[in-house]
């Protein structure tokens, strides 16, 4: 596996090259005039032009400007904005929140999600089996930001449980709301995968050798069932990890959370490339190494899986 | 006379409900004693393996439902015992092996896991001695450096010795009845003979009862000692080993045996084809009236399509369900039969 994992981190070498050469491409080359209504409602001064052109290499052809800033970027620096912060700082204040939220939402996905499909699994149709098909029908046909507002809306203004809005370092009991809301689609999923893989291996044969062998009900289910099923759900729940990562636009928005998201959002609006281009170059690693480590799991998971 | 091993006595059983319930058993009954082996022969679908999964107490129900009968084990009733005592009787008193051992076997643990968690959660073993138990059973089945192999998973074996770890792994408890389903089905023909051996050899050591659910009539002849042919869910012929080749009762079994090609078929003319027997089993929910073979029997005539043969004693210890079942035993095995065998 070890050749296997080194030739997967090798390919992250092109894939990253391209993704941040195309991005550095579609926000510096499609804008006709970079300056344009940076400076309120008059032109941008002569002088602030030349010192933008000369921070952001704005003479040099495409190529070597994107050359020039991936070789900043390899040590590490991530450039500034227009207004001369450092992108490296406003990242390190905008993940930490990111993540925590992340894992937040993985975790409930898991919990509630898995729990769900094994009730649901194991009882076969009665209520339980409705309630959890219905609900996961709603909550995947509701977008995201509805179940946001309604339920701000109602734990937070009407009940007062929750505060609206989050504050900067958040407490894990601030970002629960938050996470369900972020996990709830992805809930949804992880519960009706649950639930179709365990009614698939309910019936396998190797179930019926376990129950031939005369083992306890209780191992039967927990060690034979519920492991051969758990392995397309870790592997849903390690994707949709590596894609949170990337931040919630709109659960940060509802919220009010300064995550990650945010700020991509807020630096293609006010068209501040560097911003842009920055975070999106590492949300690339970072989600590549999220895929290379469910890809790894799934070996662990299967082993009738090897890479070598 | 004490209680035979296994007795199945009149098993009925059914899949679905309404319209579409299928009679899948329709009154089975045989028995096993100590130390026997018992072939239970049929097509695809004359419910060969519901009969052994309702003995063991495996049947999916539902869709399944047990509907009458009985399966005694040493006198003992089974069918209205307590779930937990039957569990019990599971891999302790009786076990069974499945024809895919590929699929029979969980693929994400090792093989000595699966044989070690009997002796964990059966005999309350340690892991450490558990799996050493493991080893031992690898070993009794002639699996060659098994110390290495029970830490191997089963996609890592091949198709006979999986087979072998299946039988290893059914023997862990030491069972009284083995049931083997179809255990030759999925292997070569070089390693289904070694693995008829194993398992002839294992039950003379032990003095277990085999009941070897299978189709294939050169794997009978060999190990068995009695022979049990089904269709559509009923025995059709049962008899000692020798007097089914010998007299053969029932037209089914001819057919079988005249679907077998056969070394000596040479001297009648190189090339003879086989004769398969004509048309397919009947659909379970629609089994017709009378014999259910009758519609696919040469021989059938208007009692046959009327009258449901009962399994009845044609000779000592050899029973039928044909109506002409005596001039089909004291014609032989020798063909063509012809249709004067009835018209007598």
């Amino acid at each position: 596996m070890g050749r296997y994992t080194l030739r997967r981190l090798l390919q992250l070498v092109p894939v990253f090259l391209g993704t941040t050469f195309i991005v550095y491409f579609l926000v510096w080359g499609l804008s006709d005039d970079p300056f344009a209504g940076k400076c309120g409602q008059r032109e941008c001064s002569a002088s602030y032009v030349a010192q933008m052109t000369e921070r952001y290499n704005l003479d040099d052809p495409l190529i070597v400007q994107y050359l020039k800033y991936l070789g900043a970027l390899l040590t590490g620096d991530f450039g500034q904005t227009f207004s001369g912060t450092e992108v490296s700082t406003l990242i390190a204040t905008a993940y930490p929140v990111t993540i925590q939220l992340a894992l937040v939402a993985v975790v409930i996905e898991a919990l509630i999600g898995i729990t769900a499909g094994v009730l649901t699994g194991l009882r076969g149709r009665g209520f339980v089996d409705n309630l959890v098909l219905v609900s996961t029908l709603v909550l995947i046909a509701l977008p995201v930001f509805v179940t946001g507002l309604v339920l701000r809306q109602v734990l937070g203004v009407e009940l007062g449980w929750i505060r609206t809005s989050v504050p900067a370092d958040p407490t894990l009991g601030q970002l629960l709301v938050p996470g369900f809301v972020l996990g709830s689609l992805s809930m949804a999923y992880v519960a009706r995968l649950m639930r179709t893989s365990l009614v698939e291996n309910k019936r396998a044969d190797f179930v019926r050798t376990a129950i031939a062998k005369g083992l306890p009900r209780r191992r039967v289910v927990g060690v034979h069932m519920l492991r051969n099923s758990l392995i397309p759900v870790v592997t849903f729940l390690g994707y949709d990890i590596g894609a949170l990562m990337g931040g919630a636009i709109v659960t940060e928005g509802v919220f009010n959370i300064r995550g990650i998201g945010g700020l991509v959002f807020r630096g293609i609006q006010q068209q501040d490339i560097a911003t842009v281009v920055g975070i999106v170059a590492l949300l690339v690693i970072v989600f590549l190494l999220a895929n290379l480590l469910v890809d790894l799991l799934y070996a662990v998971l299967d082993p009738r899986i090897r890479y070598d | 006379m004490a209680a035979p091993l296994l007795e199945v006595d009149d098993l009925r059983v059914e899949f679905g409900t309404g319209p579409e319930t299928a009679s899948v058993l329709n009154g089975v009954s045989y028995h096993v004693d100590e130390g026997e082996t018992l072939a239970v022969l049929g097509e695809s679908g004359s419910g060969k393996s519901v009969t052994a999964q309702t003995v063991m107490g495996i049947l999916d129900t539902p869709p399944g439902r047990i509907t009458g009968g009985a399966v005694r084990f040493r006198g003992e009733e089974l069918l209205g015992a307590a779930p937990e005592r039957r569990r019990l009787l599971r891999g302790e008193s009786m076990a069974m092996i499945f024809q895919d051992a590929l699929s029979a076997l969980n693929p994400v643990y090792t093989v000595g896991f699966q044989i070690a968690e009997q002796f964990r959660f059966r005999r309350g073993m340690s892991r450490r001695d558990a799996m050493a138990r493991a080893v031992e059973m690898l070993d009794l089945v002639r699996i060659p450096s098994a110390a290495q192999r029970v830490k191997e998973y089963p996609h890592q074996f091949s198709g006979g010795m999986r087979q072998r770890a299946m039988i290893a792994m059914s023997l862990a408890l030491d069972p009284e009845l083995l049931i083997a389903d179809e255990p030759t089905t999925a292997l070569d023909v070089t390693v289904q003979a070694q693995i008829m051996e194993l398992l002839d050899e294992l039950r003379r050591e032990r003095g277990m009862g085999l009941i070897l659910i299978t189709h294939d009539l050169g794997v009978v002849a060999e190990v068995a000692d009695r022979i049990a042919v089904m269709y559509a869910g009923r025995i059709v012929e049962q008899t000692d080993a020798a007097s089914l080749y010998a007299h053969p009762a029932h037209p089914y079994t001819r057919g079988l045996m005249d679907s077998v090609p056969r070394v000596d078929d040479l001297g009648r003319g190189a090339g003879a084809p086989l004769r398969p027997i004509p048309g397919l089993p009947p659909s379970l929910s629609a089994i017709p009236n009378g014999c259910p073979f009758h519609p696919r029997c040469a021989y059938a005539v208007d009692v046959c399509t009327d009258e449901v043969p009962p399994l009845r004693e044609i000779g000592a210890g050899h029973r039928a369900a044909c109506h002409f079942a005596e001039r089909f035993a004291a014609e032989g095995p020798d063909r063509p039969a012809t249709q004067e065998v009835i018209s007598r």
